[in-house]
């Protein structure tokens, strides 16, 4: 039954790993973008990244040592433990699993998991709860909970068996000639103070027995039981476990617990395809290339700032863990903090493209604010930097802007752009609440004591940088925009090119001879600009359902 | 929340315009620490000439040519006005620190023996002057010559055919050129035209269209916009490419010479270890010993001034230095008294144009010898606090054409007073 069930378990989870690498290969209609020059294999990052989780490294020690614990306490009980039929027995003559320095070497690596995965579950409670914004990824949950399953159960079987009469006295037969007329009593009296085994019988314990049985145990037994205190964790299980003893050996239940941890076992390895643990696979692949480096964000003079695009294999995106550390570095966090919109920052992205990996199709309200949260980014390139995983999310975030990812979904920018004044004006008529919002804004457009001093000198408009670039596609220019507030036409000045071009560069305010809030100003309008424009794109999607 | 900080100088210079600078350039070059707080972009408004006196008695409005005679007769005349604290000598001086200053600063300007001179503005008018940028200097004394005058097709404040019908009315023909700015190379702002040329394809364009005219024209006069980093040699290499003499005219505002002056002072000034606080309002805190103490305040940060002096170069009611209420003109940061006319009545004449000037123009601080503002019994108001520019009362600067020369003479006299007695 156990060698039906491996390999049942071990064709699945290969046909699990065929089916989900189909996203490698199958042409993605979402981000069919040709591939745009060559992006850089990064060798030296693959290797690194796949063995030692560099990069998780840099963004967090403790992170890092967290899954450092995992992953190689799980290799180690992969390779000589598990798989010890092929490997151990083969490559070390004295091996067997009771035997130092594997048994502690056993209980070691169990620890380290055990303690990993402690750790996780930990930072999984608390320092979710800390960024509210983020939700627990119940894959991920699920993935430490089976691990931890597969560990104590182990731990337990180790425990178990320690005790276990019945399975001292298979051992007793099988490799030795002792039965009760050679000195099995004797033995048992050894094992029993030496190995906590729990019999079903009061032994009387004597010196003379106890020396019998010691021979005993050094002629058949040592060289495959070392004893049990190097087996740390299982034995102090054993201790308390022991009062129970004689019902647990009557009911075997070394064999339930065998049971138990090997179909956990077979279960991890059905579930690897389809769990968090893929990300064992993915990772290397997603740190192996990169298509738009930070070098490519700021080109050199000579290069044309039009052709870096980057390109990705969009099945890296699974790579993701959803750590979050890309979020905790997100230039725009302040933007998220304002707009409260969780599609600003990176974690929340990539969740919503890989429910378009997965659907091609997301509702047109998500896909709203993913296109408005991601056109908020700057290309600063942290979170690209920081991903532990080595996803190019960079050029996921440049490829996300080039194409709609939802029909009739436009962020507020073109959404704008694409009416003249005099429609935007219409449109936003009975939407002053919105575009005066006591809350969210400085009021500076509201307050005629900021603007009012402007002596339309033109000052602002010669130092803009944005006027210099393309006086064509700007209607209006900033002095203009501060006569636009004094003759009370905020509605309109929330529409003009001038405030959605705006770089806040704050080059207009520093030169302003009289002191007005220029680029403050031209904030507060957008601001109040994208509140109006979202609730209008908002009120389109509720009317087209 | 404000960063705050803390700052200790010898001399803190109140106010960035042109006495501001100055008094920051003649302070720091005598290795003086120096803070300087304010707004330099009132620069924009300066023509970017430098006017000693323009014109004397203001109630005759005559032209001045002479400039260091009209002083002696102005100091005899009026006890009370800023040249009358000090001598023709000092005030040549101090220009040609500024001279200097300037030419270190890569940004020539040429100064005259005596005489003013006469230069062409954008209005085809002349205006008595006194230093100039080398680039407008050939701007002057324009008889005997063939003249063009150039203007670039949507450039507002400057027509060539506005400036040829000033100078026809003097009896001086001339020939107009009206330039289209090729796409690409530049649009139609005063800042964002200079820019461009600092091009060599703008510069290559403008030549050809000029060498059109070549036999025919021997100067040619273009609107200061000559590029802001650079004018000298872009000029000049017009010239070298043309086979004529070209000047610039100066106009309205904003205005590129005066941008070049900004930038040419704030250059300098951080490379001589000035600290420039910009956009600072200044509050006057106390005084601890001989020190003065000093907020400087901004939306980003709040730093607390330790100083040995103070250089008040706030100017008047637009730079901020002098608040008018409906009853009374204050002095803004150390509340020092001004003068001014008794009543508000008596700010203006009934005539706008009055050849007499309105009094309010006269408001300002008293001051003694060293430009020290008095306080109301007629002492120095502070040991070290010195006054400069047109903050300094009886001083009609617009209509006597002498606001640089004000500026420049009151910020070196009051910085070299303040050096040779405490440093």
């Amino acid at each position: 039954m156990f060698q039906t069930a491996l390999y049942i378990a071990i064709s699945l989870s290969l046909i699990g790993l065929l089916y989900q690498s189909r996203f490698f290969f199958k042409e993605n209609r979402r981000f069919p973008g040709k591939k745009r020059g060559h992006g850089t294999w990064q060798i030296k990052l693959f290797l690194l990244n796949t063995l030692f989780q560099i990069k998780l490294f840099k963004a967090g020690r403790l992170r890092w040592l967290i899954h450092f614990l995992v992953a190689s306490g799980f290799v180690y009980l992969l390779i000589f433990h598990a798989l010890d039929d092929v490997t151990s027995f083969n490559w070390f003559q004295s091996y067997q699993s009771p035997v130092d320095p594997f048994q502690f070497l056993r209980n070691l690596a169990g620890l380290f998991v055990l303690a990993g995965c402690l750790g996780f579950l930990f930072r999984r409670m608390f320092f979710f709860a800390l960024l509210k914004q983020r939700k627990i990824h119940l894959k991920g949950l699920f993935t430490i909970l089976l691990i931890l399953m597969v560990i104590v159960s182990g731990f337990l079987l180790e425990a178990v068996k320690i005790m276990s009469e019945p399975v001292f006295l298979e051992m007793v037969e099988e490799y030795s000639d002792i039965d009760e007329t050679t000195g099995l009593e004797d033995l048992k009296i050894y094992w029993e103070r030496q190995y906590h085994v729990v019999f079903n019988e009061t032994l009387l314990i004597t010196e003379e027995k106890f020396g019998a049985g010691k021979q005993l145990n050094e002629k058949f037994c040592i060289e495959c039981h070392s004893p049990v205190k190097s087996a740390f964790i299982s034995r102090s299980i054993t201790l308390p476990l022991k009062k129970t003893g004689i019902f647990l050996n009557r009911h075997r239940a070394d064999h339930l617990v065998y049971a138990v941890h090997y179909f956990l076992s077979l279960l991890m390895l059905v579930c690897l395809p389809f769990s968090r643990l893929f990300h064992i696979f993915l990772i290397p692949v997603a740190s192996l290339e990169k298509n738009l480096t930070k070098e490519h964000l700021y080109p050199g003079p000579d290069q044309d700032p039009d052709q870096i695009q980057g390109y990705i294999n969009t099945a890296t995106v699974l790579a993701c863990t959803n750590c979050g550390f890309c979020s905790n570095v997100c230039s725009v966090m302040p933007n998220f903090l304002i707009t409260k919109n969780i599609h600003i920052l990176p974690h929340a992205k990539i969740a919503a493209v890989k429910q378009l990996l997965h659907h091609a199709h997301l509702e047109p309200e998500t896909g709203y604010w993913l296109q408005s949260g991601n056109g908020d980014c700057t290309f600063c390139h942290n979170c690209a930097d920081i991903c532990p995983s080595g996803i190019d999310l960079q050029s996921l975030w440049g490829l996300l802007n080039q194409k709609p990812v939802a029909d009739g979904v436009e962020n507020n920018h073109t959404f704008i752009e694409k009416l003249s004044l005099k429609q935007w004006t219409d449109l936003t008529s009975g939407k002053e609440p919105l575009l005066s919002a006591q809350n969210t804004t400085t009021q500076l457009a509201d307050n005629g004591a900021s603007f009012g001093n402007c002596i339309q000198c033109t000052i602002c408009t010669n130092v803009c940088p944005v006027v210099e670039y393309d006086i064509d596609s700007n209607d209006y220019t900033p002095q203009q925009i501060m006569n636009l507030l004094r003759l009370g036409k905020k509605h309109l000045a929330t529409g003009t090119r001038m405030v959605w071009n705006c770089l806040t560069c704050y080059t207009c305010q520093e030169y302003c001879p009289q002191g007005i809030k220029i680029a403050d100003i031209m904030i507060e309008l957008r601001n109040n600009g994208h509140l109006a424009a979202t609730a209008i794109q908002l009120e389109n999607f509720k009317k087209a359902e | 929340m404000k960063i705050k900080k803390t700052a200790d100088c010898d001399v803190l210079v109140i106010g960035a315009g042109m006495a501001g600078c100055i008094a920051a350039a003649r302070a720091s070059s005598l290795g003086m620490k120096t803070i300087q707080a304010g707004n330099s972009s009132s620069f924009f408004f300066a023509s970017g000439l430098f006017d000693l006196l323009g014109v004397f008695p203001v109630e005759t409005g005559k032209i001045v040519d002479r400039p260091c005679s009209a002083i002696a007769q102005l100091q005899s005349e009026q006890r009370d006005h800023p040249y009358s604290k000090t001598t023709v000598d000092q005030i040549k001086e101090g220009f040609e620190f500024l001279a200097s200053f300037l030419d270190s600063a890569s940004l020539p300007y040429s100064l005259p023996g005596t005489d003013n001179r006469h230069i062409l503005t954008s209005l085809g008018t002349f205006k008595p002057t006194y230093m100039v940028p080398q680039t407008v200097s050939k701007g002057c004394n324009l008889e005997e010559k063939n003249i063009l005058i150039v203007d670039f097709k949507g450039l507002r404040g400057f027509s060539a055919k506005q400036v040829a019908a000033g100078l026809a009315t003097k009896n001086r023909q001339t020939q107009v050129l009206s330039i289209e700015v090729p796409e690409n190379l530049g649009n139609l702002n005063p800042v964002h035209l200079a820019t461009a040329f600092e091009k060599k394809e703008f510069i290559q364009h403008l030549a050809d269209k000029l060498l059109k005219f070549s036999g025919k024209a021997d100067i040619v006069g273009l609107p200061a916009v000559c590029g802001i980093h650079n004018s000298l040699e872009i000029t000049e290499s017009l010239e070298k490419k043309t086979g004529m003499d070209v000047f610039e005219i100066p106009g309205m505002p904003p205005s590129i010479p005066g941008l070049r002056l900004k930038n040419a002072f704030e250059k300098k000034l951080s490379g001589l270890g000035t600290l420039f606080l910009s956009n600072a309002k200044i509050i006057f805190h106390a005084m601890e010993k001989d020190h003065f103490i000093l907020r400087a305040v901004n939306d980003n940060f709040e730093t607390r001034i330790k100083a040995q002096g103070v250089i008040l170069a706030t100017g008047r009611f637009p730079g901020g230095g002098l608040f008018a209420r409906r009853d009374i003109i204050l002095e803004t940061v150390f509340d020092l008294p001004v003068f001014q006319p008794e009543t508000r009545e008596m700010w203006h004449q009934l005539n706008f144009l009055d050849p007499k000037g309105h009094l309010i123009n006269q408001a300002g601080l008293e001051t003694d010898e060293m430009f020290r503002p008095l306080d109301k019994a007629g002492k120095p108001a502070f040991e070290n606090l010195y006054a400069a520019g047109s903050i300094i009362a009886h001083n009609d600067w617009t209509r006597l054409k002498c606001g640089a020369g004000v500026a420049c003479i009151s910020a070196y006299t009051a910085v070299n007073s303040f050096y040779k007695r405490h440093l």
